[in-house]
């Protein structure tokens, strides 16, 4: 086969025995690479990763104590490090279970198990190249955010049905989930599953059911390729989400369970445990994968301070307030002096301390909260938000406490889990009807300055329902229909005085909000494809 | 411009978005919270669940204190033949290295590696309940990969090889556990074949198949005579134990569908006149 081409490729070899990286930097130089760069564990590798655009990355699995190969390709992928044609194989000294169910985001491009030669290494090098390229158009196409084309695209490549024709249908069913096109997500799926039941397509079919919210034809078919293929744990991470929709608390556990005990080593699922186990009122199951959460923490970087913080929670619960201390303090020595950490820690300390009755030391963890909100506001849950608002209530600091709660219903006036828990943060303080009024209040201000700007924008007033949805966006950046509005608002306004490249920003920030939010969202969905419309033919006709 | 237009917005070629003649409508807010309402339910797909439990009793459950002991005997061998390749491969006369002696030290260790693979993965098997990660492979591909790293081998011994795979066949499997059989049966059909070996895989009624044929004289009657349950009896006498063999059948039954099982067979009818294997996937 030709690899003469080897030498315009760059590569990035990663173990931590120099013995092998040695070995597989001479395997590559014989197939006719030239630029070789080698790194010896994960903080070098992203180093290496930052400074140079690779085409190929061969990455051993196991990095000796620091990070491994699969949380340094999650933080690659997460830091969105590497080019969509870059190819990302993980080498295996062995397939365990565990190393290949562990990928729970981002999945290699592929495996290669040791020992191979020189030959088989070229060859599947070659055809990982080769595959990427002919999805890179594709790739391309969605990072513009041009999605109607990625999918035209897909159609194009899928009509030659080239090898790997599933591939591409499996692409093409997540855009058309994406952009929330069901009909014909579902249509490819079942043309797929017509001719064998494979477990990404069955898993398609139900996560269609799941998100036009009929759960129980989405249990049908996740627990049907759970039984058909139980080590696809992907089926098991959407029967729980399903189970637990339909109230049925204690199965998804049970399912979230067994997927563990699968692939113990996927950091997101051990999370979603430890919080059902929580509110199961399963202490013991909390404990344990909030615990193993933390310690995958250390490498990944899906390492979050509620880790922590709902350890602390839950050995609390269970009684052992030193222990839960100890938790708070690793946090804040894990994280250094990140304020949100802090933050968190603080307010965890302070609602512990609250509820073992020693208020004096409960204030001065509070204060340290109360110090920080400012500068972490920004980038909480509400429900921290919401946790902090209401030890605000609890401590007598009421206005404070009013305010934050009124800024979380401004933002999500029209979720109904969120509103509730700020009426039962406002009751458990004994101010319930003074809360549903101050509920109702904030919402009645979102729906006022709402509707004023659409009759604006209806009267023709453009200039006047820009500025006004401009500024409600800022004031209330994650609540949906307030971001919609101004985007369509900033739409109609370029379609009649022309292209902004501000108000084309503007409108890109407004849409991702709402998509990183909620994709299937009918409203985001129209609008996206409408600035998909009016900006990628300038794109490419500049 | 209207909504229903940026469906057509894929289309190659390039249109202007003109100054709108019609006005983007604008969503009132009852509008918008109407599209948060559950969309239409349409009919479910529920594939067939099979009820494996009843159609197959499963694999035989593993007497792996009978696995070791057969396997550190081959392996035994193995290396009894590496540590002597060793000591003859330089010429005590000439010094110069005999290109046999390598080509035999390479074809051992090779089967000792292989054998100590089988033997983790046996172990993975019966204790663990490891389970098949299967997925779906171009089977071409997955056969070019066994040969490239076997290729060394076949070529030291001067052994030619051909695949007859259609380009557009596809099996549904655990490619580094099927890697591992087709690697196995290369190794061992080495020591049948003459000087030709053919890998052809082909679909069946719904099943994979993949065969291995050579041109030599055909397995030994005592082989074909212990399949499928090598191990009742073992025949420590011929040097080997038919671990492979063991690790190919268990390889094959972990593959199910529905409810069938994939299974092994080994015969002396192949198209190259010496003996052929086949594993058959559904």
């Amino acid at each position: 086969m030709a690899i003469a081409n080897f030498k315009a490729f760059r590569f990035l070899v990663i173990d931590d025995f120099a013995n092998m990286r040695t070995m597989m930097k001479s395997m590559l130089q014989s197939l006719g690479a030239e630029h070789i760069d080698q790194a010896g564990n994960g903080r070098d590798a992203i180093d290496r990763i930052l400074h140079t655009s690779y085409d190929v990355i061969l990455c051993d699995y196991n990095l000796g104590d620091s990070q491994n190969g699969q949380q340094l390709l999650e933080e690659a992928k997460h830091r969105k490090l590497l080019r969509h044609t870059t190819v990302f194989v993980m080498i295996t000294a062995e397939n365990t279970q565990e190393m290949v169910m562990g990928a729970m985001e981002y999945r290699p491009d592929d495996y290669l198990t040791k020992p191979f030669n020189k030959d088989l290494l070229g060859h599947r090098v070659k055809r990982l190249i080769m595959r990427k390229m002919s999805l890179s158009r594709i790739d391309e196409a969605v990072e513009r955010g041009e999605y109607t084309q990625a999918i035209a695209i897909c159609d194009e490549l899928i009509a030659a049905r080239p090898r790997n024709l599933n591939e591409l249908r499996a692409i093409k069913v997540d855009l058309c989930i994406n952009f929330g096109n069901y009909d014909e997500a579902r249509q490819v799926a079942e043309a797929v599953l017509a001719e064998r039941n494979l477990p990404w397509a069955m898993v398609a079919v139900g996560r269609i059911n799941y998100l036009q919210q009929n759960y129980d034809a989405a249990y049908r078919q996740f627990a049907a390729t759970v039984e058909q293929h139980p080590t696809f744990t992907e089926a098991y991470d959407w029967l729980a989400r399903t189970l637990d929709k339909l109230d049925r608390t204690h199965e998804a556990q049970q399912v979230l369970e067994q997927a563990v005990e699968l692939s113990p080593n996927a950091i997101l699922r051990q999370e979603r445990l430890a919080e059902l186990a929580r509110r199961n009122d399963d202490l013991t199951t909390a404990e344990r994968s909030y615990r193993k959460a933390v310690s995958l923490g250390r490498h990944s970087v899906y390492r979050k301070p509620e880790h922590y913080t709902g350890l602390a929670k839950t050995q609390a619960e269970r009684g052992s307030v030193r222990d839960a201390m100890k938790t708070l303090k690793s946090l804040r020595q894990g994280y250094g002096g990140d304020p949100q950490a802090k933050f968190e820690g603080a307010l965890a300390e302070g609602s512990i301390l609250t509820s073992m009755g020693r208020a004096e030391s409960a204030q001065k963890a509070f204060k340290v909260a109360d110090e920080l909100y400012n500068r972490v506001a920004d980038h909480l849950a509400p429900q921290t938000a919401m946790a902090f608002a209401a030890s605000c209530l609890q401590r007598g600091d009421t206005e404070r406490g009013k305010q934050l709660l009124q800024e979380v219903v401004r933002n999500y006036h029209e979720e109904p889990a969120i509103l509730s828990a700020a009426q039962q943060a406002f009751a458990d303080a004994g101010m319930a009807d003074e809360g549903s009024q101050l509920i109702a209040t904030a919402r009645g201000e979102v729906l006022k300055l709402n509707n004023q700007g659409v009759l604006l924008a209806k009267k023709g007033q453009l200039d006047a329902a820009l500025k006004l949805f401009e500024k409600a966006a800022a004031r209330m950046s994650r609540n949906v229909v307030v971001n919609l509005n101004a985007a369509q608002v900033m739409l109609v306004f370029m379609q009649k005085r022309g292209v902004d490249e501000h108000y084309r920003f503007q409108v890109r920030q407004y849409l991702q909000r709402v998509g990183s939010a909620d994709p299937s969202n009918i409203t985001y969905q129209k609008l996206l494809s409408i600035y998909e419309k009016m900006f990628a033919r300038r794109g490419r006709n500049p | 411009m209207s909504v229903e237009d940026s469906n057509n917005a894929t289309e190659g070629r390039v249109e202007r978005v003109e100054p709108a003649d019609e006005e983007l409508q604008l969503l009132e807010l009852d509008e918008m919270l109407s599209n948060f309402d559950a969309t239409a339910t349409p009919e479910p797909v529920t594939p067939p669940v099979a009820d494996l439990a009843a159609a197959d009793p499963g694999p035989e459950p593993l007497n792996f204190a009978m696995v070791i002991a057969s396997s550190i005997h081959e392996m035994k061998n193995s290396i009894g033949m590496v540590v002597s390749s060793i000591d003859e491969l330089v010429d005590p006369v000439d010094g110069r290295c005999h290109p046999e002696q390598l080509t035999q030290l390479r074809y051992e260790s090779r089967r000792l590696s292989d054998k100590l693979i089988q033997l983790l993965t046996l172990y993975r098997i019966g204790d663990t309940g490891y389970q098949v990660a299967p997925n779906e492979y171009h089977v071409a591909e997955m056969i070019e990969e066994a040969y490239l790293g076997d290729q060394p081998l076949l070529a030291a011994r001067g052994i030619s090889m051909t695949i007859d795979c259609a380009d557009d066949l596809f099996g549904f499997f655990d490619r580094e556990l099927m890697l591992g059989v087709l690697h196995n049966i290369i190794t061992n059909t080495l020591r049948y074949t003459r000087d030709h070996i053919l890998i052809s895989a082909r679909r069946i009624d719904g099943w994979l198949q993949i065969t291995i044929d050579d041109n030599g004289d055909g397995f030994p009657p005592a082989m074909l005579e212990s399949m499928p349950k090598q191990y009742r009896r073992i025949n420590f006498g011929n040097g080997r134990t038919g671990l492979g063999l063991y690790f190919c059948s268990v390889v094959a039954q972990l593959h199910r569908h529905h409810n069938r099982r994939g299974n092994i067979t080994l015969t002396n009818d192949g198209v190259l006149g010496g003996g052929r294997f086949t594993i058959c996937l559904p």
